[in-house]
């Protein structure tokens, strides 16, 4: 044992005296740890950057609305999802609680706390980007300069064929005639007087399958939302 | 002061501001310790020597990272714990539950009291903890023989393993349990 102990501290001073084991000076600590605190955050950034980009592009399809109007609507919702930029976000949360473990007073917390505190903090950060022009410079930027990036805005092929936005051309006793946002094609929307809640002009989300004549009976009808 | 009486944090100090002769001293205070933690974390890898010389050359590397306002101690162990789970995942033989995600860290648990074993009872599970370490899950075996050979309490084990207080005491329980189990078959 003493033997073993002799032979430890031998070899640990030896390594020191011949210069093979060096003390690290402390600003090597010091910039270690604010390249971590600065790469926790940029991560949490690009986490917030993808998470209010699914909010963007869920709102601007319209599937965002489409829950409220029961089981069909969250039918919807859920083949709307944008995958990839959720599939982004998951693994921007897992990056930034694994670099959070990194502290004693996250560590000693159980992890489930960890994930609710990002997701909480994330959610918030989104809505609060969401409706500002922040996205829509971001998308006419990329859409001139980096189509690649862009094409984590085009929400238009995930869109199924129910969801219709438009704008309100003319009322009708059996509902109203909605044209496109592109304003040429147009359909009749069939809707109770009693819920149409609508103006002339209005730009509205029509949840419903569009028969061969142009005719919708809609499951929902929401307006839309200016962002 | 004579050097003998001066606290593991002053000493570490001492050797942060460039007095690395009495880095000695603390390389006499934990080989006994490293050497022991080394052999029942790793139950006798021929390898335990050359690991716990990698561990005090770390920590003498590292040194300026510590904090002299904590404790010493959970902080070099901590530096001893990777050490030793990298050399048990390089063993094949032994990579039984040494993966990053672990459910008994997600969830939260009731912190159990840290039971005050009596004299007796501490012989009892250190005997036990000796015959039958090598049979028990690494995530278990840890824990107990922080406890229970380098008596450390729950914080400071928290702070070795980075898990929260309270998984330390569910780890604690469960690991007796197995053992009792172990030793009754």
């Amino acid at each position: 044992m003493e033997q073993n102990k002799n032979d430890i501290e031998k070899k640990v001073f030896d390594a020191i005296r011949h210069g093979d084991a060096k003390m690290r000076p402390r600003w090597y600590f010091v910039v270690r740890a604010v390249l971590f605190a600065t790469g926790s955050v940029v991560f949490f950034l690009l986490l917030v950057y993808f998470a209010s980009t699914a909010i963007v592009t869920l709102h601007r399809s319209g599937a965002w609305s489409a829950p409220a109007f029961g089981l069909s609507g969250w039918y919807l919702f859920f083949r709307s999802l944008p995958i990839i930029l959720i599939g982004f976000t998951l693994i921007f949360v897992i990056v930034i609680a694994l670099l959070a473990r990194h502290y004693s007073l996250v560590y000693h917390q159980p992890l489930v706390y960890l994930l609710l505190v990002i997701a909480g903090l994330t959610t918030l950060a989104s809505f609060l980007i969401a409706p500002t022009s922040f996205h829509g410079a971001i998308m006419d930027y990329t859409t001139a300069n980096l189509p690649f990036a862009h094409a984590l805005y085009e929400y238009e092929e995930r869109v199924p064929g129910e969801v219709h936005q438009g704008v309100i051309v003319t009322f009708m006793s059996t509902g109203f005639i909605l044209r496109d946002l592109d304003g040429n094609v147009t359909a009749t929307v069939v809707v109770a007087a009693a819920t149409t809640s609508f103006g002339l002009g209005d730009t509205v989300i029509v949840f419903g399958d569009e028969n061969a004549s142009n005719t919708i009976q809609p499951f929902g009808v929401e307006k839309l939302l200016p962002w | 002061m004579n050097e003998n009486e001066e606290k593991d944090e002053e000493i570490a100090e001492r050797v942060q501001k460039g007095e690395s002769e009495v880095f000695r001293l603390l390389v006499e205070r934990y080989e006994p310790k490293m050497t022991r933690y080394a052999r029942r974390f790793l139950f006798g890898g021929a390898d335990a020597k050359d690991l716990v010389q990698d561990v005090f050359i770390k920590t003498y590397v590292n040194i300026r990272s510590f904090d002299v306002n904590q404790r010493f101690s959970p902080w070099i162990y901590r530096i001893a714990h990777n050490e030793f789970v990298n050399a048990l995942a390089k063993r094949q033989k032994d990579k039984r539950n040494l993966s990053l995600f672990d459910l008994d860290v997600f969830f939260p648990h009731l912190l159990a009291k840290e039971t005050a074993d009596s004299e007796a009872g501490q012989k009892e599970m250190r005997a036990m903890l000796d015959r039958s370490l090598a049979t028990l899950n690494p995530k278990y075996r840890e824990p107990l023989v922080l406890y229970y050979f380098e008596e450390m309490d729950y914080r400071a084990i928290a702070d070795v393993l980075h898990i929260p207080v309270s998984t330390v005491g569910v780890r604690l329980a469960r690991g007796k349990a197995m053992l009792k189990k172990i030793v009754k078959q």
